[in-house]
């Protein structure tokens, strides 16, 4: 049990301020609950989805063995909400959660918020049958199946027309690494980057992100995206210091991380990684060493921020 | 789960837990009433007012043997650990 336990710790390749914490969840990986050979399947399975299982409290996905988590994520496929999983993997143990999402859908109800997350109501079975009841839980008598993520259909779902009311900051090329950021009033709208970033089906969510990469440049951002950029410019900096002892970032890369945060990409991993390797060839070791020095990055400020010094030790 | 009411825990907690849980710890939890009740009991008395969001949030830490348990939230000073909980109960991850 001991080497089984062992053995599914490296298949999660947490970094090592996870591992120290996995302690707590360590029951989670007895064999009661998942094997070693289903927990892998399930690990490559998520993988190609987009899905990661990056913290030690998420690993109880897993006890729900694979059938189920297989056709939890073809449910949120049919109805083009994948993305719900991505940013939440634990939501996949939820077994009327999607039913939450396809009734908010069918009733054009908003379902993200400002920023483009999905709501938090959505993840809460308490606060939402507060709100709608549990009519959801009765067959839907049309559902929402989004065929080909039409425009049209991605403005019902984020339903954002008005910008953030303070003041809006337009970013112009940098040079000599410094920012020129003049203020204007906002002209921007969520839906306008939309129509830039998906004219066309994306099969997959790298090729979501090669279409923003790829897109013109010249989008706004609000002064929480310049907070943002500028602590993930900082990642970047010390993830570039460790794989290839410099801590130089290019014009690309610099237009890649603001293009990745200005369009809402939620995930601060993937920017990292998108970033570093857009229009590289890189081997697939070097890609490895890259994901692991973003996560050590990540997991490193998270605990920073989160400032574990701040609690008091007992005597 | 009805051992779970004696705790403070509401129909809409019992059900909410039941809807988030895998059938596998929904099963663990029953078979372990009494190391759950034990563990949340500590929790409890140590003056945190929302262990019930922590155990629907890190059900699967309250299988955890109950001096292990307790040694993970010892190790703090308690007023300062207990204002950090009521405030934002993910920082359990980090502890």
């Amino acid at each position: 049990m001991e080497n089984n336990i062992t053995a599914k710790l490296k298949a999660l390749s947490f970094s090592s301020d996870n591992v120290k914490s996995i302690n707590k969840f360590i029951s989670s990986l007895n064999d009661e609950f998942i094997s070693l050979e289903e927990m892998i399947k399930i690990i490559n399975f998520l993988g190609d989805k987009g899905i990661q299982i990056s913290k030690p409290s998420q690993i109880k996905v897993f006890a729900n063995g694979f059938d189920y988590i297989k056709s939890m994520i073809e449910n949120a496929e049919k109805i083009g909400h994948l993305d719900i999983y991505r940013q939440n993997p634990v939501f996949i143990n939820s077994k009327e959660g999607i039913k939450r999402l396809k009734y908010l859908l069918n009733i054009n109800e908003q379902i993200r918020n400002e920023k483009g997350k999905y709501l938090s109501i959505i993840f809460s079975k308490k606060a939402f049958d507060r709100k709608f009841g549990t009519a959801y839980l009765e067959e839907p008598k049309k559902d929402v199946i989004v065929q080909n993520n039409t425009l049209e259909e991605v403005k019902k779902e984020i339903k954002i027309e008005q910008p953030n009311p303070s003041p809006v900051s337009t970013l112009t090329k940098a040079t000599d690494n410094k920012m020129e950021i003049k203020k204007e009033t906002p002209t921007f709208k969520v839906v306008d980057i939309i129509s830039q970033t998906k004219e066309k089906v994306v099969d997959t969510e790298e090729e979501l992100i090669n279409q923003i990469l790829s897109s013109p440049q010249s989008i706004g951002i609000d002064d929480q995206g310049i907070e943002r950029f500028e602590v993930l410019l900082s990642n970047l900096k010390h993830v570039l210091e460790v794989v290839y002892n410099t801590s130089e970032i290019d014009e690309i890369k610099r237009d890649s991380l603001l293009k990745l945060i200005t369009n809402g990409y939620p995930d601060n991993e993937k920017i990292l990684y998108y970033t570093i390797v857009y229009n590289k060839n890189i081997t697939e070791e070097e890609k490895l060493k890259i994901k692991e020095a973003i996560k050590e990055e990540l997991s490193m400020t998270n605990i920073m921020n989160f400032d574990m010094g701040s609690i008091g030790r007992a005597a | 789960m009805k051992f779970l009411e004696k705790l403070n825990f509401s129909k809409d907690d019992i059900n909410e837990l039941l809807d988030n849980t895998p059938d596998k710890y929904i099963e663990a939890i029953k078979d372990n009433k009494k190391l759950v009740t034990e563990n949340l009991t500590y929790l409890k008395d140590l003056g945190v007012t929302n262990y019930q969001y922590i155990f629907l949030k890190f059900y699967d830490m309250f299988l955890m043997d109950n001096s292990n348990f307790i040694s993970v939230f010892a190790k703090y000073e308690k007023e300062d650990l207990i204002e950090k909980l009521n405030k934002n109960i993910n920082i359990v991850e980090y502890l």
